[in-house]
């Protein structure tokens, strides 16, 4: 097998890095967000219309994170301010996403479910200098575009972020015990609705890097449940930012794996494409037995379902 | 003593409205620098309302607070905490999973350049702040292994590391040891010495006459005065919080136990949350006739005990019968083999607070009401209205949310439900927490009533007072087994708390327990 794989790996895994990450930080603030493929589709659409119509990379890049926090912005307003629950919230965002983005690609693009077109730039691929030249390691790391390097260094922003800064500390704290935070006089509400927006900030890089990175076109539920992996990753790794990205490239590799096997071995790629899934199927399926094994094996019956 | 006639606190005329319920009408009160200053009142006379407007929680509809002669209005706590003001809630607030340091610095945090926590300086501030005041921690000790008492040291220290001068502590006894309570007394009284003013919300008359300088007593929202600690007695203090006068002892016969065990545990052990023995090889009996109490520190295996015997967790070795019946780790089975289980936890496991209180009371008897395939509300919602009567549940109707009840009422609507049913066996567990005097008294007749009817009754509280006043036989469980064996008329706080904090080896006389055996942690 050639390293090719590897090489997708770590574009594939990209978006659902970036997503793992947004998606962590709302986690550990103590708010399931299942809006993050919501978010993604805002962004990869503004991404390319904006692209499109200015040619400007950067300005797209900086629309789809606006639009991605504005959308954020709107979901932390419904669960935070009018307290409604984060899952009719994040299904609400979600569908205003996808039926917000097909609409939109008809009446500003006039295309009914694909956009594509010579006008939009793609970022360029980047060869590290050096690094380059390493075999395996250069073939590996090498040659990936600017938002791929910029994922992968977010990760241990995140982790400095959670772990060694006072604002960290207290968006943890508001997350397992939000009284505790309250009654110390953090805003909780006010931490929470900071987590959320930066939840947006990272999906706009996945949204933006998914259509004009990944790919150059826009289709309609182009992020096809990413932020869904990505949420499982978090789970996985119970919110340790590390360990999540580890979990989110092992489910890009998979994805690698179900790209570039059917090309190697002739088998169904229907088939084959199952691969990530399953994957994650069973990822989650240890995350159940783990808690389940720890939790019930002698304590008391639980009743709570919220 | 410092200065003590200046005020350091004057709050006046202050009223609080929450729509059209007035929860405090007219409340004054003044605080002096070095002060203990009691707060009594029953569950629902606004104590607590009215210690959370001071500290910035609840926003006041009308009155005056100053603060050091300075009028204040706290929109949050933070400003409370800024212009010294600290508060112990009932129910700690702190992030079980976080060291000692970052639950005292939390909110105020020493930093390094970069936004970044100073982790070293936290450690050693908390550490100096604890020796400071003789309270001895390890600030890297993480909550969630910390005992209880050892958890409320934390809370005070953080009010002490934001420099609090007005301490409020909201029932801070209530889940310590009678030794814990001592040390918690030598530190207030030490704390009001240096100057702080310590406000000490109650119920506990008993303790309010050992550690208060003044006594405000409150009642339906209205301070009704405030008392020198001198030449009052707990009886004064009690008919004024209760309008009458109240039997602080519960009034009753001699028992006639039968001698027919209704619950009889052998051997029994159970694992905790964390795989730890909660459980240790124990064996207890209570006989039809008979009300056994059991007493002990919060997390010396109550728990795991009841829920062994209520069917809510599987024991790992043992044996315990219901009524003749062995048991079974079901829920529904003890149920039927005889058990009436009135639970702690009354929000969550005894009733459903959002559904209507005539739900509440038909669910366990749902056979009595078949009609047909059918279900008869109506004469479900009848004999709703038929228990609220007997069993005096104030401000209820049947169609009205069980959660729209006062805790003592609530209780009364598990205790009307519990009862009714064809049980012979009866486990009240803290049955007056959070009850007021009044109901507690209704309570505890009906539990007596219950006895004399020839029922077994076994009362869990980690209230000494009450299981001291209701059984005929206290028991009392310490690191999981049962350490004393006594009859309730011939013993006295003291004694079963020495046994509470394990400080007695077992005395002679007590037959039919357990042989000494290696406790397993």
């Amino acid at each position: 097998m050639d390293l090719e794989i590897l090489n997708s790996a770590v574009r594939i895994s990209t978006p659902l890095v970036f997503a793992a990450m947004g998606g962590l930080l709302t986690y550990q603030a103590g708010m399931l967000n299942i809006a993050l493929d919501g978010f993604m589709i805002v962004a990869a659409f503004t991404a390319v219309a904006t692209a499109y119509f200015t040619g400007s990379l950067e300005l797209a890049l900086l629309a789809a994170i606006l639009a991605s926090m504005l959308l954020a912005a709107l979901m932390a307003m419904f669960n935070i301010k009018f307290r409604a629950h984060i899952f009719i919230a994040g299904t609400a965002v979600t569908f205003l996403a996808y039926g917000l983005t097909a609409l939109l690609l008809k009446g500003v693009l006039g295309q009914d479910g694909v956009f594509t077109s010579d006008r939009i730039p793609t970022f360029p691929v980047i060869h590290l200098p050096v690094i380059e030249n390493i075999p395996i390691i250069g073939e590996i790391f090498s040659g990936h575009t600017i938002l791929v390097y910029v994922a992968y260094v977010f990760v241990p922003i995140v982790a400095w972020t959670l772990y060694q800064t006072k604002w960290g500390l207290q968006l943890r704290v508001v997350g397992e015990a939000p009284e505790a935070a309250a009654a110390a006089g953090i805003n909780v509400d006010w931490v929470k609705f900071q987590a959320m927006l930066l939840s947006g900030l990272f999906c706009g890089f996945a949204g933006a890097y998914l259509s004009l990175a990944y790919v150059s076109l826009f289709a309609n539920k182009m992020t096809n449940e990413r932020g869904l992996i990505a949420l499982a990753a978090i789970f996985f790794a119970r919110g340790n930012p590390y360990l999540t990205a580890m979990v989110a490239i092992l489910f890009g590799t998979a994805t690698a794996l179900s790209v570039r096997l059917p090309q190697v071995t002739g088998l169904a790629p229907q088939l084959l494409q199952l691969i990530p899934y399953v994957v994650t199927v069973l990822a989650l399926v240890l995350v159940g037995w783990r808690t389940t094994r720890a939790r019930s094996r002698h304590s008391a019956w639980r009743f709570d379902i919220g | 003593m410092p200065d003590a006639s200046v005020p350091v606190v004057s709050m006046r005329n202050i009223v609080k409205r929450f729509g059209n319920f007035t929860a405090i009408h007219s409340a004054s009160m003044d605080i002096r620098r070095g002060e203990i200053h009691a707060l009594v009142g029953e569950n629902g006379a606004g104590k607590s309302t009215l210690m959370n407007i001071l500290y910035g929680l609840l926003p006041r509809t009308d009155g005056d607070i100053d603060l050091r002669g300075e009028p204040v209005r706290f929109a949050n706590p933070k400003e409370a905490i800024a212009l010294g003001i600290g508060m112990v809630h009932q129910h700690f607030k702190l992030a079980p999973s976080f060291t000692v340091a970052e639950n005292i610095i939390l909110g105020s945090e020493p930093l390094k350049s970069f936004g970044r926590l100073d982790r070293i300086r936290a450690e050693r501030e908390t550490k100096a702040i604890s020796e400071r005041f003789g309270l001895n921690l390890d600030p890297r000790a993480i909550i969630a292994t910390l005992p209880v008492g050892l958890r409320q040291r934390v809370e005070i220290l953080k009010a002490l590391y934001r420099e609090a001068e007005i301490l409020i502590l909201d029932e801070p006894t209530a889940v310590l040891t009678p030794q814990e309570t001592r040390e918690l007394f030598a530190t207030m009284r030490s704390l009001a010495d240096s100057g702080h003013s310590i406000i000490f919300i109650t119920h506990k008359l008993r303790e309010v006459l050992a550690v208060s300088d003044r006594i405000s007593v409150m009642r339906q929202g209205r301070i009704l005065s405030t008392i020198d600690n001198k030449n009052v007695t707990a009886q004064e203090i009690a008919s004024l919080m209760v309008g009458r006068s109240v039997l602080l002892r519960v009034a009753k016969n001699e028992a006639k136990p039968t001698g027919e065990l209704l619950l009889d545990v052998k051997g029994l052990t159970a694992l905790g949350e964390r795989g730890e023995t909660a459980v240790d090889n124990l064996s207890l009996s209570v006989s039809a006739g008979e009300i056994v109490g059991l007493a002990g520190v919060q997390g010396n295996g109550q728990d795991e005990l009841v829920e062994c015997i209520a069917g809510l967790r599987r024991p790992v070795g043992g044996q315990v019968q219901i009524c003749g019946t062995p048991l079974r780790p079901n829920p529904r089975g003890n149920r039927e083999a005889g058990l009436a289980y009135i639970p702690a936890d009354r929000g969550d496991l005894g009733l459903s607070l959002e559904s209507s209180i005539w739900e509440n009371m038909t669910v366990g008897h749902l056979g009595k009401f078949k009609a047909g395939p059918f279900f008869a509300a109506t004469r479900a919602k009848q004999r709703a209205a038929e228990l609220i009567a007997r069993f005096d549940v104030r401000g209820a109707t049947p169609d009205k949310a069980a959660g729209s009840l006062s805790g003592g009422n609530q209780q009364k609507v598990q205790i009307a439900r519990e009862l009714t049913r064809d049980a012979r066996l009866i486990i009240a567990e803290q049955p007056s927490q959070g009850v007021d005097i009044g109901a507690i008294e209704a309570i505890h007749r009906t539990l007596v009533e219950m006895r004399d009817a020839g029922r077994a009754v076994f009362v869990v509280s980690a209230d000494l007072d009450e299981v001291l006043s209701i059984s005929d036989r206290v028991l009392v469980i310490y690191r999981g087994r049962i350490v004393a064996n006594l009859k309730a008329a011939d013993t006295d706080a003291e004694e079963v708390g020495r046994y509470m904090g394990g400080l007695d080896e077992e005395p002679a006389s007590v037959g039919a327990l357990p042989k000494e055996t290696q406790h397993v942690v």
